[in-house]
C-alpha cells in the first residue's frame, strides 16, 4: 500500500507528465478498444440472430439438386432418436432469371423458390397477409403467384395483383415482402421475389448446366451449437461429394459477415497503427521524464534502495499509468463504436447490436498496463545503471548501455507488437508481414530523417533568426527529430494511402485501359440457343464481345492423388485463419471450366507456353491455369489434374501459368483447357455484348428475355455502380481509423512540442533575458515542428504513392492513378495541424517569466 | 548616472498573501563602477537584479538605465533595449545545451543581427581564455568553463551594465575566485557597470559599493558611502 502511496504521489506530483502519458496511449487505445468491441457487438449479434438469418439450424447446399441418399446422411448421423423424431427439413433453390412485366419491361431478378415450411425461424413478412404465415404459403402453392420485395414494384413498373413472366410461365403478384429476415446478402445487382418450389418447374428455367443453388434446411431442435458442429463433421466426413457445403446456422452466419469480417480485420491493423504511434510518444514521453528523474534515482540508491528497486518503482509507476490510460480509452471507445457501426452500415444483412463487454475491457487494460511496461522496459533497464557517484560528479551522467542490450530489452515489447497483428488480422501471414513491415518501415523512416535533416546544417546562416534557431534544433537534436518526423509520417502515409488505391481500384473498374465494360454479362445460354442469340444481338446492332462455354466439374486428382476428398477436416474445429479458410473453400467447391484458342487482351500468360493448337488424342489435354489460383491450391506447371466432368475423368497437363485484369468484366475463367478437349462435355454458355446507349440496351435485353427467358443478363453498369459504393464505404471506415492514426501522431507531436517546452523553460527564459522577443521563440518552435511536419508529409506523401503503385499493379493488377486531391489536403492538414499543435503545446512555456532564472 | 533606481517597491502574490518583495528602495550608479548586493537570502537582491534586467515590472518607482526610463519602454523595445544595454550572468550559468560555446556566445549578437559576429564571438571568447574550447558543448566544459563561456556571452554585446547573479557560487573557491578576476577585470577594462549579487562579502568588497539588503529594504548600517554613489532611504 505505501508502494502505492508513493507512486500516487509521485504521479500526481509530475501530473503534466501523466495527463500527457494518459492523453497520448488514450488515444491509441481507443480505436483498438473500440475495435474489439465491434468485433465482439458483430460476434454476438451474429450468435444471436444466427438461427434466424439461416432460417434454420443446420443446412446442406450445392449447386446441383442433392440426392435423397446425401439428405437421409444427415438424419442418419442424429443419434438421438428423440430428437430425430422432431426433425423437420425444406428445400429450396435459388436462380437468378430476367423477369418481365406484362409491357415487356425486363429486369434480373433473383428467384428463391420455396416449400410452405421456410423458414423454421424468424418469418417473411408480407404486406397484405401479415398474421397467417400458413394460409400465405398455401396462396403461393395453389397456383402461381409471387411475393415480391419492393423494389421489384418500382423497377418493373408493377404493382400487387399485376403479373410477371419468369421464365415461360405468368406469374401473379400475390403480395410483398415488408420484412425477410433470412435474407442472407440480398443481391446487390437484383432484388428477390418468391414462389413455390413447386411452381419453379413451370419456369423452365431449370436447365441443364444452369446457375442455381439448391439448398436443404433442417430444424433440429434439442441440438447445441457444439452438437450441430459434430453433426457437421460427420455428414462432412460420409458424404462423399465435395461440392457439397454443409453448414451450422452460426457458421452461415459468420460467411454472411464476411465482408465485414475482412473489413474488420484491416481496421484492426490501422487501429494498431494508431496504437503503434502512440507506442513511440509513450516512449519519449517517458524517456523524457526518466531523464529528470536520475538525480532523484541516484539520491534514493545513495540511501540504501537497491538499483532494481528504483527501476520497479518508475516501471508501475508505467504500469499505472498504462492502467488509467486503458480505462479512459475504454470511454472514448464507447463513442467510437457507433460510429463504426454507422460507417459500416449496408455491408451487413442484419443490424448490430452494440454491446461492449468486460473482455473488451480487459483486453485495453491488458494491452494498456502490460502493453506501456514492455514498451518502456528498456528504459527502465536502464535506469538500473545510475550510479550514486553522478551526485558528486555531474558529468557522470551518461546511463545508456550497449545498443544490443537495448535491442534485447525491447524484444517483448516487438514479439507483443507481432502478436497482436496476428490477432487482429486473424491471418498469421498477414499479421506477421505487416508486423515485419511496420516495424522495418518505423525504422527506416527513423534513419532516413538522420539522411534528410542532415544537409540543413549547411543553412546556419540562414538570416531568418527563429528559422536559424529551428534548424539548428532540428540538426541537433536528432532523436526528437526523428521521433516526430516517424509519427507524422506515418500518420500522413495512411491517410493518403487508401484514397490513392481506392482512386485506381474505381479508375480501373469505371474505365479499364484495354478494353471497353461490356454493357451486359449473360450468364445460362444453352448451346442450341447460342446463334439465335448471337442473330438477336446483331439484329440489335450490339457487338458480341465474347462468348465462352462453361463446364461444371470437380477436381478429383492431382499428379494421381485424391484432391477431392476434403483436407483434414479436424483443422476447421480450431479457429482457421483465413488462408486457411480460403484453401478448404477452394478445394471444395466444384470447378467452372472453359476452353477458348487464344488469350483474350485482359489475360497475360506469365510462366510456361501457349496452347500447341487444337485437342489431339493422343496427348494429354493441355490446362492454362490463373496464377493466384494455382499458387492457392499449391498447383505448378507440369502438374497433372484430373477432373470429373459428369461422370467421366478428364485429364490435362498444366501447361501455362496466367494473370487475369478481372476488372474488364470479360467471361474468365481460372481454369481453361485447350480446344477440342472438351467438346463433348455438358455445357453451357457465358457472353459479354456491347450496346451504344441505354435505349438500345433496354431494347436489346427485351428481345433476348422475350425469346429467351431462361438467360440471365447483368446490367454490368450496375454492378460496377455497387461495387464503387462498397469501396466507398470500406474506403470510409478505414479512412476514419486512418484518422485516428493521423491525429495519433500530432498527439506525439503535442507531447513532443509540449515537453521540449517544458524542459527548454531555462533556454526559452535565457532568449528572453537576452533580448530575444516572445514572437522570435515563438516562431522558432512553429518553425522546428512545420518543418518537420512538413518533410514528413512529403515523405510520407511519396511513400504513400510508391505503396500505393505497388497495390494496384500486384495486387489489384490496375492501372495505378495518381490522386492528387487527398495528397494536397493531408500536407496542408498536416501543416495546419501541426501549427496549432505546436502553439498550443508551447503556449504555457512560452508565457513562463524570466524570473526563474534567477538563483534566489 | 548609469543607473537610478527611485522609490522602486516590488510585491508579490502568493495564494491569498500579498508579499513585499522590496519596499522604497532609491540608489544611483555611476557609469564604469561596480557595486555588490548582499544580504541573507530572500532579501530580495535578485529581485531588484530581475527589476534592473527589466524582466520582470515593477509596482511602484523608477528605473532608469543609461538614461532610459525602463517603464516608458514597451515590451519589444525593452527586449530590444536589454540585448544593447544589459548583460546577464547566472549562477547555473544557462547555458543552452545544445549549442558550442561559440554559438552560445553568439546568441545576442545573433538576437541583433549584428554584422561581424563571428570576428566578436571569436575575439571575446580569447578574452574568456576558451578559444581552443569554442566548438565544445556545455556538458563537454568544466564548471569554471561553462561560467567563462556565460561571461562572455553577457559581455559580447559591450553592455553599459553587467548584472551577476552569484556567478561563482556554483563553483569551487579557486575557479570561483578565477571566474571573478576575469569578471573584474573585463568590467574594468571595457568600463562596464557591474553589479554583482553575492553572499560573499569577500567578493563583495572587491567591489567599488556595496548594498546591504534586509527583508525588501536596504539596510543603511551596511551602506558604504564612498562617492559614485547616492542613497536615498527612508
Amino acid at each position: 500500500m505505501k508502494l502505492f502511496k508513493y507512486i500516487f504521489r509521485e504521479l500526481s506530483n509530475n501530473h503534466k507528465f501523466s495527463i500527457l502519458f494518459v492523453l497520448n496511449l488514450a488515444m491509441g487505445l481507443a480505436g483498438f478498444i473500440a475495435l474489439d468491441g465491434f468485433k465482439v457487438s458483430l460476434d454476438q449479434t451474429i450468435k444471436a440472430k444466427s438461427k434466424v438469418l439461416l432460417g434454420a439450424d443446420f443446412g446442406v447446399s450445392a449447386r446441383r439438386a442433392i440426392t435423397d441418399d446425401e439428405k437421409k446422411t444427415v438424419l442418419k448421423n442424429v443419434t438421438n432418436k428423440a430428437t430425430l423424431k422432431k426433425i423437420e427439413q425444406t428445400n429450396m433453390v435459388e436462380v437468378f432469371s430476367m423477369v418481365s412485366n406484362l409491357n415487356k419491361k425486363t429486369r434480373l431478378i433473383q428467384i428463391r423458390a420455396i416449400e410452405y415450411d421456410y423458414p423454421f425461424y424468424g418469418k417473411v413478412e408480407l404486406q397484405r397477409n401479415k398474421l397467417n404465415q400458413t394460409e400465405a404459403h398455401k396462396n403461393l402453392s395453389d397456383s402461381l403467384k409471387l411475393w415480391v420485395h419492393p423494389e421489384v414494384l418500382g423497377q418493373l413498373n408493377v404493382k400487387v395483383g399485376d403479373s410477371l413472366k419468369v421464365g415461360s410461365a405468368i406469374f401473379e403478384i400475390a403480395d410483398v415482402v415488408t420484412s425477410d429476415s433470412a435474407s442472407g446478402f440480398t443481391s446487390s445487382v437484383a432484388p428477390r421475389i418468391y414462389m413455390s418450389l413447386e411452381n419453379l418447374k413451370a419456369t423452365e428455367l431449370i436447365k441443364v448446366g444452369s446457375l442455381a443453388w439448391y439448398t436443404v434446411f433442417y430444424k433440429i431442435p434439442n441440438l447445441d451449437n457444439m452438437q450441430l458442429t459434430e453433426l457437421r463433421d460427420k455428414v462432412f466426413e460420409q458424404i462423399e461429394s465435395p461440392e457439397l457445403q454443409i453448414y451450422t446456422h452460426e457458421k452461415a452466419s459468420e460467411q454472411m459477415a464476411g465482408l465485414l469480417t475482412i473489413l474488420n480485420d484491416f481496421l484492426g491493423l490501422a487501429s494498431l497503427v494508431a496504437l503503434f504511434l502512440s507506442a513511440i510518444g509513450t516512449v519519449f514521453l517517458v524517456r523524457s521524464y526518466f531523464s529528470l528523474k536520475v538525480d532523484q534515482i541516484a539520491i534514493l540508491i545513495s540511501l540504501g534502495l537497491t538499483p532494481k528497486l528504483a527501476s520497479g518503482f518508475y516501471l508501475i509507476q508505467i504500469f499505472v499509468l498504462g492502467f488509467v490510460s486503458s480505462l479512459v480509452a475504454s470511454l472514448v471507445a464507447l463513442l467510437i463504436v457507433p460510429v463504426i457501426g454507422s460507417l459500416t452500415q449496408g455491408l451487413l444483412p442484419f443490424e448490430i447490436s452494440f454491446i461492449i463487454k468486460p473482455s473488451t475491457f480487459l483486453l485495453g487494460v491488458l494491452i494498456g498496463s502490460l502493453g506501456s511496461a514492455l514498451i518502456c522496459l528498456p528504459l527502465s533497464l536502464n535506469l538500473i545503471h545510475i550510479k550514486p557517484i553522478r551526485l558528486l560528479s555531474k558529468d557522470q551522467v551518461n546511463v545508456n548501455h550497449s545498443t544490443l542490450l537495448t535491442l534485447g530489452y525491447s524484444l517483448p515489447a516487438l514479439l507483443f507488437f507481432w502478436f497482436l497483428a496476428v490477432q487482429l488480422s486473424n491471418s498469421f501471414k498477414i499479421g506477421s508481414m505487416f508486423a515485419l513491415i511496420f516495424i522495418f518501415s518505423g525504422l527506416f523512416l527513423f534513419l532516413l530523417s538522420f539522411l534528410i535533416f542532415r544537409p540543413m546544417k549547411s543553412f546556419s546562416s540562414i538570416n531568418n533568426l527563429s528559422l536559424r534557431w529551428a534548424l539548428r534544433e532540428i540538426t541537433r537534436d536528432k532523436i526528437t527529430t526523428a521521433t516526430c518526423f516517424v509519427s507524422v509520417g506515418i500518420g500522413v502515409l495512411l491517410l493518403n494511402l487508401l484514397p490513392q488505391v481506392q482512386k485506381s481500384v474505381q479508375d480501373d473498374l469505371k474505365n479499364p485501359l484495354d478494353s471497353k465494360i461490356p454493357s451486359f454479362f449473360m450468364f445460362d445460354i444453352q448451346e442450341e440457343q447460342v446463334d439465335p442469340l448471337i442473330e438477336i444481338i446483331k439484329n440489335q446492332k450490339a457487338e458480341l464481345r465474347q462468348v465462352s462455354p462453361t463446364i461444371q466439374a470437380r477436381l478429383i486428382e492431382v499428379n494421381g492423388n485424391d484432391f477431392s476428398k476434403k483436407i483434414d477436416f479436424k483443422k476447421n474445429q480450431q479457429k482457421l485463419s483465413r488462408e486457411q479458410e480460403q484453401e478448404l473453400r477452394s478445394r471444395n467447391r466444384g470447378f467452372n471450366l472453359s476452353y477458348k484458342d487464344k488469350l483474350d487482351a485482359s489475360e497475360t500468360i506469365l510462366e510456361g507456353k501457349p496452347f500447341s493448337g487444337q485437342f489431339d488424342e493422343s496427348k494429354t489435354a493441355e490446362i492454362s491455369l490463373e496464377k493466384r489460383f494455382a499458387q492457392r491450391l499449391g498447383l505448378k506447371i507440369n502438374d497433372r489434374m484430373t477432373f470429373e466432368i459428369d461422370g467421366i475423368p478428364i485429364e490435362g497437363v498444366v501447361v501455362n501459368l496466367r494473370s487475369i485484369k478481372w476488372s474488364s468484366f470479360q467471361p474468365n475463367f481460372f481454369i481453361q483447357f485447350q480446344p477440342g478437349a472438351l467438346d463433348l462435355a455438358p455445357k453451357t454458355f457465358v457472353a459479354t455484348v456491347n450496346t451504344s446507349d441505354a435505349e438500345s440496351k433496354l431494347r436489346l435485353q427485351d428481345s433476348v428475355v422475350e425469346a429467351h427467358p431462361n438467360i440471365s443478363m447483368i446490367d454490368v453498369s450496375r454492378v460496377i455502380e455497387r461495387i464503387v459504393q462498397i469501396t466507398d464505404q470500406m474506403v470510409w471506415a478505414l479512412q476514419f481509423m486512418s484518422l485516428l492514426c493521423f491525429l495519433a501522431g500530432f498527439v506525439v507531436i503535442y507531447s513532443i512540442a509540449n515537453h521540449q517546452a517544458t524542459i527548454k523553460k531555462w533556454d526559452i527564459g535565457l532568449l528572453k533575458s537576452l533580448g530575444a522577443s516572445f514572437r522570435t521563440i515563438q516562431n522558432q518552435f512553429l518553425w522546428q515542428f512545420i518543418i518537420i511536419s512538413f518533410l514528413a508529409s512529403m515523405v510520407g506523401l511519396m511513400i504513400s504513392f510508391l505503396v500505393s503503385f505497388l497495390i494496384s499493379n500486384f495486387i489489384f493488377e490496375n492501372t495505378w492513378t495518381l490522386d492528387s486531391t487527398p495528397a494536397i489536403l493531408s500536407l496542408v492538414g498536416s501543416l495546419i495541424v501541426s501549427v496549432i499543435v505546436t502553439l498550443m503545446a508551447i503556449n504555457k512555456s512560452l508565457k513562463t517569466k524570466t524570473v526563474d532564472l534567477f538563483s534566489e | 548616472m548609469i543607473l537610478e533606481v527611485k522609490n522602486l517597491s516590488k510585491t508579490f502574490k502568493q495564494g491569498e498573501d500579498i508579499i513585499k518583495a522590496l519596499h522604497d528602495i532609491s540608489f544611483s550608479l555611476e557609469a564604469g563602477k561596480s557595486l555588490a548586493l548582499t544580504g541573507p537570502s530572500g532579501s530580495g537582491k535578485t529581485t531588484i537584479l530581475t527589476l534592473l534586467a527589466g524582466l520582470d515590472s515593477v509596482n511602484s518607482g523608477s528605473i532608469t538605465v543609461d538614461g532610459t526610463l525602463m517603464s516608458a519602454l514597451s515590451e519589444k523595445q525593452l527586449a530590444l533595449f536589454r540585448s544593447r544595454t544589459v548583460g546577464i550572468v547566472f549562477q547555473q550559468f544557462h547555458l543552452m545545451p545544445n549549442l558550442t560555446a561559440q554559438e552560445n556566445v553568439s546568441l545576442p549578437l545573433e538576437i541583433l543581427s549584428s554584422p561581424n559576429a563571428e570576428e566578436q564571438t571569436i575575439e571575446m571568447l580569447k578574452a574568456v581564455g576558451l578559444s581552443d574550447r569554442k566548438n565544445h558543448l556545455p556538458h563537454q566544459l568544466s564548471g569554471g568553463e561553462r561560467q567563462r563561456v556565460a561571461i562572455a556571452r553577457a559581455s559580447v554585446m559591450r553592455p553599459k551594465v553587467l548584472l551577476a547573479d552569484e556567478p561563482s557560487g556554483n563553483l569551487d573557491t579557486e575557479t570561483g575566485k578565477k571566474v571573478m578576476d576575469l569578471l573584474f577585470n573585463m568590467t574594468k577594462t571595457s568600463g562596464t557597470s557591474l553589479v554583482l549579487v553575492t553572499h560573499d562579502l569577500e567578493l563583495a568588497k572587491r567591489c567599488d559599493y556595496q548594498l546591504h539588503m534586509l527583508g525588501g529594504q536596504l539596510d543603511q548600517r551596511f551602506v558604504n558611502t564612498h562617492s559614485g554613489i547616492s542613497i536615498e532611504t527612508v
